[in-house]
């Protein structure tokens, strides 16, 4: 009989099981592109290109490389600080390894650590773009000595001069962290191929020092790493914060546009005039919504060149006023009641101040609707200003993701940093989405009324 | 006279900004699409419809370029429009706490803005890294070159779709919530089950909202430009597989500099939408009324 209880029960719920399982399920391949954007984003870009992909997040290493010169007559500090660049270039140079967070090379002389040079990954990617670009090579043997912040732009101009690839192409050999290999022998190798090609005067010596062990720990904040090249590399491309603020300056500015324009228009048709007048008026607002936006988007966008005015200006004007929000404010306005502002007239007031003293209070609901639906429209907005801004300091965030993804700017490697520049570039939305709910669904019940 | 100068005050600006963005803007769009536009020294030489022949011609990229529009759009509708629809009606049947929770989840990708989404597709669809070869090699089937597959990009292009969610969901969600809840006890009263009630009750009720949503739909995808771009890094797929009309607009204005002919195909693709919604209303017309 509880058979029978439980069977009953499944037939007569069996919509609302079949609900909660498909919902489910549901859901979580709907968040896995949220979650994998957010693994992704921590990964470095041979980390990236593995195939195939990891599915957690793979935490960077540090690694310690111990230089023993217990034997070596005539070895200074100077010696130390070049062959423990060697070392710390050839093992962060992409082709080597991947999950790098900083490299460390430790000098042991019997049996003690005298001194420890370190690279941090961040500072790597700090000069790569010079490597990666073959910036023009500097003597070495008048450099070596005074090594400093261009110590590496140095080591590698002479590394490129001498056929050493530091491009794309190579396949990113993994350092298996299972079974760390004898690398002592595969720096001999290494050197010994690039030794062969270049001329004597700028013949770097192989490694006097004996390389006695390799090991490396996770390191947590290194999976941050992607997230500060995004931020603060000034290498003249991505400024990341400096293009955040530009969209944001753009919308919150196209919201206020939206709300002198758009606003005082559907105030004005609702009050101001007589009814036919209205009616009217209305229809020539109305008559443009037929228009799809590119007929008049390629005239604009070659006027406004004309006029130098391919900059903000360009965006913001063109779009202050929208007929959508126009008919989403008269609704309201509408909706007053009209007692409201004769008293407020019997009571001497004037136009503008019951405009801003009475009716935009009494409002409040569609204004944060069109707030927000004009705020997130310019923020995700790429084709406009993608078309129209040229200068790149004036560049709006999705365009500089765009660029970050492109196979001709840089291929897979600037890609998991455009993931990062993705993630910094949600956050200011999903603040929105998580404390605005309210207003939110105000707007979208007042956009499917106006329909 | 004091009423008309305020009344002007609110607004002129508003219909100044719309006569000149709009009216003007189109009306140059309408005449020089009859010029060959001279960048340099506007309009340039007059040459009537030649404009609209090139694009018109049989071996133009227009009509390509309308075909892939058009298949993009029914690959949207059979995949990102229907699934919201779906995804609000089941979540309705869940009540309580997992309801608002389940609604916030779903309302939580929305937040992404689309290139940053978009970037997550990309690397999904990578041929060499991404994770939609490792899944479908989990079902034995080789690995693809998704987006740059000619035959398969149309699809994987829309394939995102079904995931739904996001604001459409919303949208639907609050439409069906508005349901009057005494149709259901009067069908329930007539015997009618959970399920047949969702169908022959909450759909019809749900109407409106879902025409307005095809309507929005329909512009959408004949206006889609951003996705196709952005997933193709600004190629428009092999062979120009991913290449919509709007597409073609940009690129005849951009990168060929054909500002005459860009133009042209705008007015061109104007005219299509006021046929489409012509047909719509004369549709309306015949079966609206019952």
């Amino acid at each position: 009989m509880a058979i029978q209880k439980v069977t009953n029960k499944l037939k007569q719920n069996w919509l609302k099981y079949l609900a909660a399982v498909l919902t489910t399920v549901w859901i979580v391949v709907l968040l896995f592109p949220l979650y994998w954007l957010l693994v992704s984003s921590t990964k470095d870009a041979a980390e990236a290109m593995r195939n195939p992909p990891t599915l957690t997040v793979v935490l960077p290493k540090d690694y310690t490389v111990y230089l023993d010169t217990s034997d070596l007559d005539d070895y200074d500090e100077d010696d130390f600080k070049y062959e423990s660049l060697v070392l710390e270039w050839m093992l962060s140079s992409r082709n080597l390894t991947i999950n790098l967070n900083s490299v460390s090379v430790a000098r042991v002389e019997n049996g003690n650590v005298i001194s420890v040079s370190k690279l941090k990954y961040s500072t790597y990617k700090d000069v790569e773009e010079e490597i990666f670009v073959g910036s023009v090579a500097e003597s070495l043997i008048q450099n070596w000595r005074n090594l400093s912040s261009k110590k590496y732009q140095t080591l590698l101009s002479v590394m490129e001069k001498d056929g050493y690839e530091t491009g794309l192409n190579q396949t990113p050999k993994y350092m298996d962290s299972e079974h760390i290999r004898d690398i002592s022998a595969y720096y001999a190798n290494v050197m010994d191929e690039r030794n062969q090609t270049i001329t004597d005067s700028e013949r770097i010596t192989t490694i006097r020092g004996k390389l006695t062990g390799i090991s490396y720990k996770n390191n947590f904040i290194g999976m941050f790493n992607n997230y500060v090249t995004a931020w603060k590399n000034p290498n003249g491309n991505f400024l990341f914060i400096r293009h955040m603020a530009n969209s944001t300056f753009i919308a919150v500015v196209a919201v206020l546009l939206q709300f002198v324009f758009s606003a005082c228009v559907a105030y004005g048709l609702s009050f101001l005039v007589n009814k036919r007048a209205s009616k009217i008026l209305l229809m020539f607002f109305v008559v443009t919504i037929m228009l799809p936006g590119i007929v008049e988007q390629i005239p604009l966008y070659t006027t406004l060149v004309r006029l130098n005015l391919d900059n903000y200006w360009g965006i913001l004007l063109p779009g202050a006023t929208s007929v959508t929000y126009i008919v989403l404010f008269k609704g309201f306005f509408g909706q007053l009641p009209k007692e409201l502002r004769e008293a407020a007239k019997l009571d001497g007031a004037g136009e503008f101040y019951i405009y801003f003293h009475v009716a935009v209070p009494l409002s409040a609901p569609v204004f944060g609707a069109v707030g927000i639906m004009t705020f997130l429209g310019q923020w995700n907005n790429f084709f406009w200003p993608n078309m129209l801004l040229s200068d790149e300091k004036l560049y709006t965030f999705p365009m500089i993701i765009q660029r970050a993804m492109g196979e001709t700017g840089g291929g897979m490697r600037n890609y998991s940093i455009s993931l990062a520049m993705s993630v910094i570039a949600t956050i200011p939305t999903f603040f929105m989405f998580a404390f605005m709910q309210k207003q939110m669904r105000a707007g979208l019940v007042l956009g499917s009324i106006k329909g | 006279m004091r009423e008309f100068g305020l009344a002007a005050a609110f607004i002129f600006p508003g219909m100044l900004c719309i006569f000149v963005f709009k009216y003007v803007m189109s009306a140059q769009s309408l005449i020089y699409s009859f010029f060959n536009y001279d960048y340099v020294s506007p309009p340039g030489e007059f040459v009537g419809l030649k404009n609209y022949i090139a694009i018109l011609a049989k071996d133009s990229l227009f009509w390509p370029q309308l075909k892939n529009t058009f298949i993009l759009w029914g690959y949207s509708l059979c995949f990102g429009f229907i699934t919201p629809i779906i995804q609000a009606l089941l979540l309705n049947e869940i009540k309580g706490k997992p309801r608002s929770f389940a609604r916030y989840l779903y309302v939580l990708p929305a937040a992404v803005p689309g290139v940053a989404g978009l970037a997550v597709w990309r690397y999904i669809w990578n041929p060499d890294s991404g994770i939609a070869n490792m899944i479908i090699g989990f079902f034995g089937i080789e690995p693809q070159t998704w987006l740059l597959d000619e035959k398969l990009i149309k699809l994987t292009l829309s394939l995102p779709g079904l995931l739904g969610g996001g604001l459409n969901l919303l949208v639907y969600l609050i439409a069906i919530e508005g349901v009057s809840p005494e149709l259901y006890e009067a069908a329930s009263l007539d015997g009618a089950t959970r399920f047949k009630s969702l169908i022959f009750i909450t759909l019809p009720q749900i109407t409106y909202m879902i025409s307005i949503q095809l309507l929005l739909s329909i512009s959408g995808s004949l206006l889609a430009f951003d996705t196709p771009y952005i997933m193709t890094d600004g190629s428009g797929g092999p062979n120009g597989a991913a290449t919509t009309v709007v597409f073609g607009i940009y690129n005849k204005a951009y990168t060929e500099l054909q500002y005459g002919q860009a133009m042209a195909t705008s007015i061109v693709l104007l005219i299509i939408m006021l046929a489409m919604n012509f047909i719509k209303q004369a549709f309306e017309k015949k079966f609206g009324d019952d």
